[in-house]
Formats: C-alpha cells, structure tokens, sequence
C-alpha cells in the first residue's frame, strides 16, 4: 500500500474499516455488558475531552521522527488498535468537534493499520503481522501435541483471557489477549499464535505487581480448525481444538515452559482473575467510571511515555464524566437496522444520527 | 448417550461437541466450592468470577450471548459444548436435572 494516500484514498480506506466495524460490532450481544461495562454508556460521557486528547496526541506524534509503523508498535496489538479506531470514531460523533477532526482520527489509524498488518489491516477475516520466513521459525520451535496438553493449553488460555477481561474490563481484554492468524500451511494445517502480554498491570492494580509472568505465548498448529479474527479483536475457530491440536509450543516470558508444570500458572492466573474482577464489580459507580477511564488511557500507555506525557487521563476527562449518569440507548434489535446505526455513528463524514440523544 | 432425550431449548450452537451432565445454575457471584467436576454451568452470561468453574464444567448453557461472547470464546478453548442466547436456560433449567448438550447445533436435552 502506498505510504501517501489521497483524500479519496482514505475515504475509501475508512469505509473499508467501518464496514469491517460494522459487520463485527453487530455480530455483538449488547446485553452481555449489562451486569460489567461498555463503550456506548461510558465513553460519551468524556467525548469532548478525550477527543481533544487524541487529536493532541495524534498532533504530538506527527513532530515526532516515528514512522507509522513505529507508532503502530507502541500499541498492544493490532486487535486492540482496531478497537481503539472503532471506539475513538464512536467517541468523535459525541464529541463537538469538526468533521475534519473527526476525518484526522480516522486516517491516525488508516495510517498505523496499514503500515503494520501484511494482509487484510481491519480484520475482515484474519489477523495477519508475520511474515512468511517468521512462520517458518515458529515451526521449528513447535513438538507434538495430545488431547491432555490441548485441555492444559486451553485452560490456560482461558485463564490469561480472563485475567485481561478482569484488569482491563471486558472493553480492553486484548490489552492482554491476541490471536494471529490463519497462517495456511497446507494440507488442511494452519498455524495460530495466541499472545497475552500485560499480565502484570500495577499502575491499574497493585496486587499484579508480584504476578511471576508478564507475558504468555502459545505456537498452536491445528488441523481441520477454521479460524477468523474480527475486527473487534475476537478469535473465532471453527472445530474441535483440542482433538485437531497437532503441534504446540510454549513460552513464558520468553523461555520454553514445561507443559507439566502449567495447571498451577493457570490456577494462579484464575485467582487473580476472580479477585480483580470482585474487587471491580464492588466500586461504586463513581469509581467505576475512573477505573474504566484509567484502562482507556493505559492502552496508550507506551505512546505517552515516549511522548515523555502522563499517560492517564486528565483531571478534564474525569471531570467531565463526574456525576453524570451513564448512557442508556435502545439499540435496534434487527442486524440490518444496527448496521444502519452503527455506519451512521462510525462515519466522520457524516453528521449525529438524528435518532440518537447526545 | 441417552437413548430417549427430550427436548428441552435451543440457542446459538457457540462451541461444537456434545456433553451429559448434571445442571448447576451459577448466579453472578459464583461460589467455586459448590460446583462439582463435570456438572454443567447454566448461567445468564458468565464472568471472570467464574473462571475456575467454567474449567470444570462439561459444558456451559447461557440465556444471553452470541459467537464472540465470552463464554463462546472461553469455551472453544476449552473443548466443551457451549449453547448461548437460550433466552431462558436459567429457567427452563433446573439444579439437579441430567441433560445432553449438544454445542454444534445448539440444544439442549433432557435425560429422562
């Protein structure tokens, strides 16, 4: 792709993305936020501010020598910049901003998604960064798999993805959980590769501060498995993953980890798991909302220590959403009707969708 | 597998297989202790609180959710069947009850 797009370039880039939001964030059940959190109750509260913040910020990097690639790799993954795209473009059509701000938003992310991801930059199938000669190392590194390590793996993937929905809210598991792939490798194989970084988390919460591991990395090399990755960072496989797990490879912070000793890394990352989301679901609302705000802001966490800024939100942004209740929206309940909505929403060249209370 | 399963619901098939087991209706705030190996969660949406039970369970039914909810994902990994959307699994469903969960279709049976 080339480096310098034209208006229409991006135009039709964004589009591309917002179709690809569109088609993820309907596939959603919005009732499962109900009882935890969600962009569209708590982020329009601080669409004035937080938008301000992300155009200063997207003004900063631009003075900066950083290519868009670099920028792209001070983000947790390509998941969670694809969530942050979706959510920013939400936030603008709240916000009082210009449609050419709310168009600089789009295009900042345009730009990172392009320069980073080899294949298909918002996800409409697949969540591709890896090169081929990349792949191929990671075979070297894989031995076989059975049944009893699969159920080991599996376990202790649902432990890390917990442990991220629980430190950093169901709005901003792929802080820590990322899925990369299909990589095809023939004969009905392909290979996927499950990161968690982040575990450990203390600006957020001080108890993960003698967490043992920061970072988990499964190689798995499934046969007769569909995969796709959304746009709104979910992994979704098709057939059995434990019987098809044909090869596998561990690493815990870097180095091979001893399949048989991973029951108490899962068991220990459960634990916390259950403690931080209980001790989450017991702040007041109040609290609830600055603890939420806090996750928002840590995803930009690496990009505001380079800038040499403070990566929190600001006083302004806490200041905006203190007292105010949460939204409440009647979403449609028909697919067709959500996407008609959702486009509406995403769009920076369109106006506030009339049906909507801002 | 049973012979003679009754119907019981149905709900969006989110993680292929089939399972038997005993129903266990977990509320939000989960108590591990009272969930046994093997029984099956029936929730209205799971949560981080129920991690450890969800890596016990044969499988998981839920009145709520879709095919990138978080018991789906959870439960693929997993290796058991998962039923979401079954609207009124926490109902229909009670402790005690034996059951077949078959995760590829979505429904679920009564084991007479």
């Amino acid at each position: 792709m080339s480096k310098i797009m034209t208006g229409q370039q991006y135009k039709k880039e964004i589009n591309k993305a917002i179709e690809s939001f569109c088609r993820a964030w309907t596939d959603m059940d919005f009732g499962t936020f109900d009882n935890t959190v969600s962009w569209f109750a708590y982020d329009p509260l601080i669409a004035d501010s937080w938008t301000k913040r992300m155009l200063q910020m997207i003004g900063d990097l631009d003075k900066t020598r950083l290519s868009k690639k670099e920028i792209a790799g001070l983000f947790p993954n390509m998941s969670e910049l694809r969530v942050k795209m979706g959510f920013d473009m939400w936030m603008a059509k709240y916000a009082k901003v210009s449609q050419d701000e709310r168009v600089t938003i789009a295009k900042f992310y345009v730009d990172l998604l392009t320069a980073y991801c080899l294949e298909d930059p918002y996800a409409f199938k697949k969540n591709i960064v890896h090169s081929h000669q990349e792949v191929q190392n990671f075979l070297k590194q894989v031995k076989p798999a059975s049944t009893q390590i699969a159920k080991k793996l599996g376990r202790l993937v649902s432990a890390c993805y917990h442990l991220g929905h629980a430190a950093y809210s169901d709005m901003y598991p792929s802080i820590v959980y990322e899925n990369y792939g299909p990589y095809n490798l023939g004969k009905g194989c392909i290979l996927a590769i499950k990161n968690f970084d982040n575990l450990r988390c203390p600006e957020l919460w001080p108890e993960t501060k003698n967490l043992p591991w920061m970072q988990v990395s499964i190689i798995n090399v499934y046969q007769k498995v569909k995969m796709r990755v959304d746009s709104a960072s979910h992994g979704i496989y098709e057939g059995d993953l434990v019987k098809n797990l044909k090869q596998f490879s561990l690493r815990i912070d870097g180095k091979i980890f001893p399949i048989k000793k991973v029951d108490k890394v899962s068991e220990t990352l459960e634990k916390f798991a259950i403690n931080l989301f209980r001790k989450y679901q017991l702040l007041d609302q109040e609290k609830k909302k600055t603890k939420y705000y806090y996750q928002k802001a840590y995803v930009y966490k690496k990009i505001y220590d380079y800038l040499g800024q403070a990566w929190h939100p600001s006083p302004e942004i806490l200041k905006e959403a203190k007292g105010k209740p949460l939204y409440k929206t009647a979403w449609p309940k028909r697919k067709k009707e959500k996407m008609v909505l959702f486009r509406k929403i995403f769009d920076p060249y369109q106006g506030f969708p009339k049906n909507l209370t801002r | 597998m049973a012979k003679n399963p009754k119907f019981l619901l149905s709900g969006i098939g989110a993680s292929s297989g089939k399972a038997e087991g005993i129903v266990r209706i977990v509320s939000n705030n989960a108590d591990n202790v009272l969930f046994h190996e093997e029984e099956i969660l029936v929730t209205k949406i799971t949560n981080p609180a129920m991690v450890s039970i969800m890596a016990k369970a044969a499988a998981i039914i839920c009145d709520i959710g879709s095919l990138t909810s978080h018991p789906s994902i959870v439960s693929r990994e997993l290796g058991i069947p998962c039923v979401v959307a079954t609207k009124n699994g926490t109902t229909v469903l009670k402790n005690g009850m034996k059951v077949k969960v078959d995760g590829t279709i979505g429904k679920v049976y009564l084991i007479v």
